[in-house]
């Protein structure tokens, strides 16, 4: 490293960061106020997060919004794979733009139009709204996601490689679960977490297709917020923050050690061939 | 095709041929049935014809090349019989059965190395190579043999538990060889296998794979470019060109005895005098040249006419350059030197001659050479015996 910084970078970078992680730095640090006022400093405590374990309801948010995205992200991989397989791998079929559209154009879809139009259709059909719902709702938009990332990864996928497993004599089902699979893994495994970070943070088409019983942590925080913010929100947001940097961070770590790992055997191997 | 590819005229030129001839020639006995047959097989894709009308035979134990350049057909043709591409018009026939509607993993006679190799990412050299026996419920046991014994074939023993990403290119080209001959097909499909490597590997290569096609006794199909690579390796060469299988000859045929300018520009080079037939007698044609002059040719063409257009096929080591005019009658032209390329054990000689053309002659470079010294601008001859050309008609 000796590229040095101009002024002009340090600033650039100094406001950059800020402007992005000022507010959660604040929240953060909220979460701690010892005063009920959230704007009023009033000493360090962890009052809050005691406090959070005797609040019921927000832990069965909690546990509600953790199972939403667990199925929904599931569900919406799986169709998601699905899509991009045909998109990358069918050629020219007909109807593939209008299938592509479809497929792609959630999207961009407004989400308050995607809520509104799958409330009308569980009310259409007579469905009772709840948990499984919202899995409907979130498989549906996070799909779209996940066929997005399978799909790039596909494409620069050398196509040989498949027709060589079937020139090797496997059928097409084997050649995806022995070869195509296990290639594409790693894009499958971001696909399901992506749509399971959507889930997680999902209010607006939750909101329209929630029912009694199901109601997930974003709804619970907005509408605990619409009557005040309270530390200990400050609290729950702080822990959810948490958990996805440790995620991150392990994610990372995992996959610098089998870097790593890879180049010591190859290192290893060289070694005992030279 | 090939019928009428291998039974006219330049047959009877062979006698003049240098080229080794081994003695192995299936396809001239008309009771052996071929392994692999095309029948007038066409491919479009959309309004572009890919293969036009190919007919064509190969048989067992040969080393068949498709020689032609990028986007000449030869591609799609192995892929056909490999069964990656499903032939518009025509059958394909594999042993005497019709193979044209199985899928690639049906088609257990045929294995194929692709041109990027295709090896499995996650899985260890010996993974890659027991794929194709694990897909036949084939015994534990066995398979370690099998592997065994391919990898002692390409000689990859050292490396059967690392990884594709951790080998050189040329490791990996022979891993794809070997995961394909582990299945022992029939037949092996090689579509440009050696492509990726550099020039001096290439060349080990090709010695290796004549040396595995001998050992196992498979028949080889080959797709190439590059025309060194198949005048090594083949027993036969079929010439492509926008789809079409313009000649199918024994290297030796294919260089000495070329059926049309394409093929005689594509394999070597070669120099070409244009003209007319002036007249034929006792096997001997004469043809005037439009720069002026008479050339005497032994190697006449069935079905040539006299007035018809034709060329005149000089390599450029057939043709003998002097500073002194030779004391021959016909064959003999004059030119200037306008370039001199020194090779080493050879040079050229690129000579500017009385139509404008440049006409290469090549002279080994021998130290008891009698002419030495031939320079830039010098005045030079240029003579050639009656039976060192190939008249041309297309």
């Amino acid at each position: 490293m000796n590229t040095r910084f101009s002024w002009f970078n340090i600033t650039s970078i100094v406001l950059g960061f800020a402007f992005l992680y000022v507010p959660i730095l604040l929240l953060i640090i909220y979460s701690f106020n010892e005063s009920k006022l959230v704007t009023v400093w009033g000493g360090w405590s962890t009052k809050w997060y005691a406090g959070l374990l005797d609040n019921q309801a927000l832990i069965d948010a909690a546990w509600v919004t953790l199972r939403v995205g667990l199925v929904s992200a599931t569900i919406a991989t799986i169709l998601g794979t699905l899509a991009a397989i045909v998109l990358a791998r069918m050629g020219r079929f007909r109807g593939r733009t209008l299938f592509s559209g479809l497929v792609f154009a959630p999207l961009v879809m407004p989400e308050v139009i995607t809520g509104l139009s799958l409330l009308l259709l569980f009310v259409a059909l007579n469905f009772d709204r709840g948990f499984w719902t919202v899995i409907i709702a979130h498989a549906t938009f996070s799909m779209c996601f996940a066929a997005v990332v399978v799909q790039s990864r596909l494409l620069d996928f050398d196509k040989s490689v498949e027709e060589a497993a079937m020139d090797l004599g496997a059928t097409p089902v084997k050649t995806f679960f022995q070869v195509t699979l296990p290639i594409i893994a790693p894009a499958v495994i971001s696909a399901w977490l992506l749509s399971f970070t959507l889930s997680l943070d999902d209010l607006v088409i939750a909101s329209f297709t929630t029912g009694p019983g199901a109601t997930t942590l974003p709804i619970k925080i907005y509408s605990q917020v619409r009557l005040g913010v309270t530390p200990e929100i400050n609290a729950v947001s702080t822990i959810m923050i948490a958990l996805v940097a440790i995620g991150v961070l392990l994610a990372s770590i995992a996959s610098k050690r089998q870097a790593i790992r890879q180049e010591k055997e190859t290192r290893a191997v060289d070694a005992g061939a030279g | 095709m090939s019928e009428t590819v291998t039974a006219t005229q330049p047959k009877a030129r062979l006698a003049r041929t240098f080229a080794p001839q081994s003695g192995f020639a299936p396809w001239n006995d008309p009771k052996k049935a071929p392994i692999v047959r095309f029948e007038n097989v066409t491919k479009r894709f959309g309004d572009f014809v890919a293969v036009k009308n190919v007919t064509l035979n190969i048989y067992e134990r040969e080393f068949f090349a498709l020689l032609g350049p990028s986007g000449c057909g030869k591609s799609t043709l192995l892929r056909m019989l490999a069964g990656f591409e499903k032939p518009t018009e025509g059958r394909i026939l594999v042993g005497g059965n019709d193979i044209t509607d199985l899928p690639p993993y049906e088609r257990t006679d045929v294995n194929m190395m692709f041109q990027s190799y295709a090896l499995f990412p996650h899985m260890t050299v010996e993974k890659n190579i027991g794929f194709g026996l694990r897909q036949e419920g084939m015994a534990k046991a066995d398979i370690e043999a099998r592997v065994a014994e391919a990898m002692a074939l390409v000689e990859l023993q050292k490396f059967a538990h690392r990884k594709p990403h951790q080998l050189s290119g040329g490791q990996q080209q022979r891993v794809a060889l070997a995961r394909a001959i582990a299945k022992k097909p029939r037949i092996m499909l090689l579509d440009e296998p050696l492509g990726a490597l550099d020039k001096r590997l290439r060349q080990s290569a090709q010695f290796e794979l004549m040396r595995i096609q001998e050992t196992t006794g498979t028949t080889f199909i080959i797709v190439t470019h590059d025309q060194e690579e198949a005048m090594t390796v083949a027993s036969r060469i079929g010439v492509m060109n926008h789809g079409e299988l313009t000649q199918i000859s024994t290297p030796g045929e294919i260089y000495e005895a070329p059926e049309s300018r394409y093929v005689a520009e594509f394999i070597g080079d070669v120099n070409l005098f244009e003209g007319k037939v002036a007249s034929l007698s006792q096997g001997m044609a004469e043809i005037d040249w439009v720069g002026g002059g008479r050339f005497k040719s032994a190697a006449v063409p069935a079905g040539l006419s006299v007035g018809q257009q034709v060329w005149l096929g000089l390599r450029p080591e057939k043709i003998i350059i002097s500073l002194h005019k030779p004391a021959v009658e016909t064959n003999v032209i004059s030119g200037k030197v306008d370039d001199v390329g020194y090779l080493g054990s050879t040079s050229h000689y690129h000579t500017k001659v009385a139509t404008g053309q440049r006409v290469t002659a090549l002279r080994a470079n021998m130290a008891q050479s009698a002419e030495a010294n031939i320079k830039w601008e010098d005045d030079v001859w240029l003579s050639w015996p009656a039976d060192a050309g190939v008249i041309l008609t297309k």
